[in-house]
């Protein structure tokens, strides 16, 4: 049975709200709220959690695969139809994120060509396999992260200025708002969730992670305000510059290769989640998986490539109204499935009753 | 079906490592050109000339050093003569072990200052923690210069910050630090300033002939910049007072007078400098508290005089710490003077003030310095 065990759920809720969050935004956030940013930041992280805590509340009772038993396939379609544009818009947005990292940081001048076939590969390849496998590499993954906070602490040379995080909500918030008005379609990516099962045992762990992500959100972003000042908004990749040395040194050897795999692990997983999910909703719509995820790898390959090539136009559609579209389908799906989950639970009890 | 998508896609990444695999950076360590250094010389109004120290290029137009040599390119953009280094090297420059970048006097004064160096702040393969220094005189004449003790420019002065770049009389910037000032409040600037100074062959070391003039580098002057302006050049006096206001320099020495006109020469063991302010009075107090010893007491006021105490009696630390206020104070006011935050205190009122700050101007603010000298016994 291919589902997430409850320490896979950890991680990847762990991870899931930090990646993305740690690349291009907080340097967006912050020339949008200055550093009301991390305050914005945190308690968008710590509002996502409440999506989070519906949507494992959804999939207890059954996630959508019950509604496919109970309502039919129409049912099914006219609810994950919807998640699969949110889940298309983001994986272009993130999947940009990827390659831009790799082409404009990791390699010296590379063309997108190759790191974008290279990628969706492994998206592709790890969708394939299942969301076990794409939690063992969250799983996985995240040992990467006690050896670059050693490497941090050993070698890293920060000048830390504190004064630059004040003041914050000078006017009553209304900068932190804007600035999460702005970059909303970085929060609340839980949805895919809706599509697996989980393993049923205590959420202890669960609860812990997500405490940690915010609280990891919003020290990632005091670092980065308080080692760059007002020159924050000017970066771009913002866990790479947190790492150690802030280069990544391309020869075998270099300190920031830890927080280059994890970062690039990490992100890679958060897009191989979401076509993992893709894929298990091609099961209910008679598509065979592997044929619907390789259409669906040459349809972002070739959006990624060719429409929303470059940082502008990526910017363009996180700005675009979109936003608000695909943040009202990842709130009120969660809510309409629990509606008719519990209703139809309602129902059958009504019957065991009499 | 499982197994077969195994199969499809292990064949498709030997097939892509086939095809694309020529597309992927993959040149081997020795074609790299490894850039240990960075030189900087603004050639006329409108182009560079590049010096890059590197380590065992395949063929070099200059020597210096034993395991490094230095190639010069012109262009009128940096990445157009780093790629004619790459072409006369025949490598492909990397500047990734480059920790030190040199600017020539003449740009480092003028107002091309920030966007030429904006490539190199904002280029991800220089680490933003590599050293900045600006040269009294060409970039390429201090590079291809021979240290008096062995090794290469690049190589000198990064060993000699790690050894000294905690003490006071020595400012240290990185490339981050000016990018983080140039957009602060104040806008306000500084880049230590490398001097050369020529040995003698008698007075080197390593028995060279006369030919082979030999030097050694002292860093202890600074620039003063407000954005793209410069501003004033400060010796030793300026970069002392610059760094006692700064927590993460914590070594040194302080000088002072003694009751009888004594030299007293105290080693700073540890330091904290405390901003706070007061826009009410638009004032700036900053509290130095700093521990030393005394390492040397030396009387000159006659030929049989000698200082047998180790002990600096309170009338002397107190002129101590009145003489360390004094320069801190002075440096602070001459920058005042000409609208320069050099502490960046603008940041600070408005870290804590916010918008109320916002017709507050450097010209405004007064600052007093409290210090308290703590010295003991060797």
């Amino acid at each position: 049975m291919n589902y997430l065990t409850k320490t896979q759920l950890a991680v990847i809720v762990f991870f899931i709200p930090l990646v993305f969050k740690m690349a291009n935004l907080p340097g967006l956030l912050y020339a949008e709220c200055g550093a009301d940013g991390y305050v914005a930041l945190g308690l968008v992280t710590a509002v996502e959690f409440l999506q989070l805590f519906l949507v494992l509340f959804v999939v207890k009772m059954g996630g959508l695969g019950a509604i496919f038993e109970r309502y039919g396939r129409v049912a099914y379609l006219l609810l994950s139809l919807p998640l699969y544009f949110v889940m298309g818009t983001k994986s272009v947005v993130f999947f940009s994120e990827v390659y831009f990292y790799v082409c404009d940081y990791l390699v010296y001048n590379v063309p997108a060509l190759p790191i974008v076939t290279v990628s969706l590969l492994v998206v592709f390849y790890l969708a394939t396999k299942g969301v076990k496998a794409v939690g063992r590499v969250f799983e996985l993954s995240v040992w990467l992260l006690p050896l670059i906070v050693l490497f941090g602490l050993l070698f890293g040379k920060v000048n830390l200025s504190w004064q630059y995080l004040t003041p914050v909500l000078e006017d009553g918030g209304l900068r932190a708002l804007a600035g999460v008005d702005k970059y909303l379609l970085y929060a609340f990516d839980f949805s895919p969730l809706l599509f697996f099962k989980i393993e049923e045992k205590k959420n202890v762990r669960v609860v812990l992670s997500a405490i940690l992500c915010v609280g990891a959100v919003m020290f990632c972003y005091v670092l980065l305000v308080a080692s760059y000042g007002r020159a924050t908004f000017l970066i771009s990749d913002a866990f790479a510059h947190l790492a150690s040395f802030n280069v990544v040194i391309s020869e075998i050897g270099s300190l920031d290769w830890p927080s280059a795999l994890l970062w690039i692990t990490t992100a890679v997983g958060n897009v191989s989640l979401k076509f993992s999910a893709m894929g298990e909703g091609f099961r209910y719509m008679k598509i065979r998986r592997e044929v619907g995820l390789l259409l669906l790898t040459v349809l972002i390959g070739v959006l990624v490539l060719f429409v929303f090539s470059g940082y502008r136009e990526i910017l363009a559609l996180v700005l675009s109204p979109v936003r608000y579209v695909v943040v009202g389908i990842e709130i009120v799906v969660p809510v309409v499935l629990l509606a008719l989950l519990g209703n139809k639970n309602k129902q059958k009890k009504v019957v065991y009753a009499t | 079906m499982r197994r077969k998508i195994k199969w499809i896609f292990t064949l498709i990444a030997i097939l892509l490592f086939l095809f694309v695999g020529d597309k992927l950076p993959g040149e081997p360590l020795s074609s790299r050109a490894m850039v240990v250094g960075f030189g900087i010389d603004l050639e006329g109004d409108s182009s560079v000339k590049i010096s890059a120290q590197i380590l065992n290029a395949a063929s070099a137009s200059e020597t210096s050093g034993q395991t490094t040599q230095v190639v010069t390119a012109t262009s009128s953009t940096i990445s157009g003569a780093m790629s004619r280094i790459g072409e006369k090297s025949g490598s492909t420059v990397a500047l990734t072990h480059c920790n030190v970048v040199f600017l020539c006097q003449k740009l480092a004064k003028s107002r091309q200052f920030y966007s030429i160096l904006n490539y190199l702040i904002t280029n991800d393969y220089l680490s933003e923690n590599a050293y900045l220094f600006a040269v009294d005189g060409k970039a390429e004449d201090f590079m291809t210069s021979a240290t008096a003790f062995g090794g290469n420019l690049s190589l000198y002065i990064q060993k000699a910050v790690g050894m000294h770049g905690e003490y006071v009389d020595l400012p240290i910037k990185t490339l981050r630090d000016v990018l983080v000032s140039y957009h602060s409040l104040g806008q306000t600037n500084w880049i230590p300033v490398l001097k050369k100074e020529p040995l003698t062959p008698e007075q080197s070391e390593s028995g060279q002939s006369p030919s082979d003039e030999q030097s050694v580098f002292t860093a202890n002057s600074l620039y003063v910049l407000k954005k793209n302006v410069f501003l004033a050049e400060y010796g030793e006096a300026g970069a002392r007072a610059l760094n006692l206001a700064k927590n993460e320099v914590k070594k040194g020495v302080v000088e002072s007078v003694g009751d009888h006109g004594e030299k007293i020469v105290c080693l700073i063991t540890g330091k904290k400098a405390k901003f706070s302010y007061d826009l009410e009075k638009k004032t700036v107090d900053l509290a130095l508290s700093i521990n030393a010893i005394v390492k040397e007491i030396v009387d000159y006021s006659s030929d049989d005089a000698y200082v047998d105490r180790t002990q600096m009696t309170d009338e002397e630390v107190k002129r101590a710490q009145s003489q360390i206020a004094d320069e801190v104070e002075a440096f602070f006011v001459d920058l005042r003077q000409k609208d320069a935050d050099i502490f960046g205190v603008l940041d600070g009122f408005y870290s804590k003030y916010g918008k109320q700050t916002a017709a507050l101007t450097i010209g405004d603010i007064n600052l007093k310095v409290n210090v308290d000298l703590k010295v003991s016994k060797v």
